[in-house]
């Protein structure tokens, strides 16, 4: 009787005791991986936030060079007026110290969610390419355009004033007249046309994207169509002088 | 037959304003001596220079009023002789003379511009 009971209360144990010990021998071999797959995760995210950091610093850094060569070139222009490069250069300072100090902030970051957050200010806050620097060069090109309309229209009151001189002494100016009407036309143009975009393009800011976008190609194309006036003015100038020659008995002054 | 008289008034005065005497004009139109070449004697150039200003019509008293005495003529409008149609080629050429090169230089401008339009602000977060 005490040896049937023995067995039972050992049957009893086995049974009680083996799927603990499997479950234990279970969760030991389960635990090790994860672990495992915890400092690998820990590892990639650390790689990952280096990673992108450097991609932020690296852009922030492509950016203020941008800025810089945007600078250098309304310093080289001579035609750009006054106001409109004071207007860019304050803008662009401006957005090179917010920059700057983004930079600070991405480098201050110690977790990916504030890096998450930072990084789109790169491009949302600033839109030095969509924005800032189309922006830049189509007032440079508008300035440019404006003050070779300004030299052609000295040019006609020129030519206007040999015109005249010819008529007094006889020679039949007519054809040369229409050539001058048609200059001016020309001229008058493409002014308008160059004198348009800075008021056009000025005041876009970031917050304009994308809508931006469309105002400055259609400024790139009245920029275009100016100069095609302006170099049918020169054209029709050329005509005009080649008449007041002949009229002279002059030969070509080509 | 007005115009040959104005000719004839504006080649005297024009003479008489440059260097005080002067071939005689031919009396036909457009032929005067005064517009034959070397156009733009020191004397005419500089009295453009000082009577013009850019794109404004130079006074012509010598036209206006050809029959006031040559005297007082020269010695009040001298300085105000009208410029010859050749100093104004001259001065036109000027005007044009850099016209192709900066019309390239707004070329690259606008190529530049170009360029900057079709520029992304590209990507950083996967």
């Amino acid at each position: 009787m005490m040896k049937r009971m023995t067995t039972v209360a050992l049957a009893a144990l086995m049974m009680a005791t083996v799927p603990g010990a499997a479950l234990a021998q279970e969760t030991t071999t389960t635990e090790r991986p994860a672990e495992d797959r915890q400092v690998a995760d820990s590892e990639r995210r650390a790689e990952w936030f280096a990673a992108l950091q450097t991609r932020a610093l690296d852009a922030i850094e492509k950016r203020l060079g941008t800025i810089d060569d945007l600078e250098a070139a309304i310093n080289r222009s001579t035609t750009v007026h006054a106001e409109h490069a004071d207007q860019l250069f304050a803008e662009l300072r401006a957005s090179a110290a917010g920059l700057e100090s983004l930079a600070q902030d991405v480098r201050a970051a110690e977790d990916l969610a504030t890096l998450w957050e930072l990084v789109p200010k790169i491009f949302e806050d600033y839109r030095i390419y969509a924005v800032v620097a189309p922006k830049v060069h189509l007032v440079l090109v508008a300035d440019a355009a404006g003050a070779i309309a300004g030299r052609l229209e000295q040019a006609t009151g020129t030519l206007g004033d040999a015109l005249d001189r010819l008529n007094e002494i006889g020679i039949d100016v007519t054809d040369a007249e229409v050539l001058l009407a048609e200059m001016k036309e020309s001229v008058a143009s493409g002014a308008t046309s160059a004198a348009s975009v800075p008021d056009t393009v000025l005041d876009l800011t970031p917050a304009d994207y994308p809508g931006s976008s469309e105002t400055l190609r259609s400024a790139h194309s009245v920029l275009k169509s100016a100069r095609t006036d302006l170099q049918l003015a020169g054209e029709t100038a050329h005509d005009i002088v080649r008449f007041i020659v002949g009229a002279l008995g002059g030969g070509d002054t080509d | 037959m007005q115009i040959g008289t104005r000719t004839a008034v504006l080649v005297l005065a024009g003479a008489i304003a440059a260097a005080g005497c002067g071939p005689r004009p031919t009396g036909s139109a457009g032929t005067s001596t005064e517009f034959d070449p070397p156009t733009g004697s020191p004397a005419v150039a500089a009295t453009t220079s000082t009577t013009r200003g850019a794109g404004t019509l130079a006074p012509e008293p010598v036209i206006a009023a050809p029959t006031e005495p040559v005297a007082e003529t020269s010695t009040t409008v001298a300085p105000a002789a009208p410029p010859s149609p050749d100093v104004a080629v001259d001065e036109i050429d000027s005007l044009l003379a850099g016209l192709d090169e900066t019309l390239a230089e707004l070329d690259q401008l606008l190529n530049q511009a170009a360029a900057a339009l079709a520029a992304e602000e590209g990507e950083i977060l996967p």
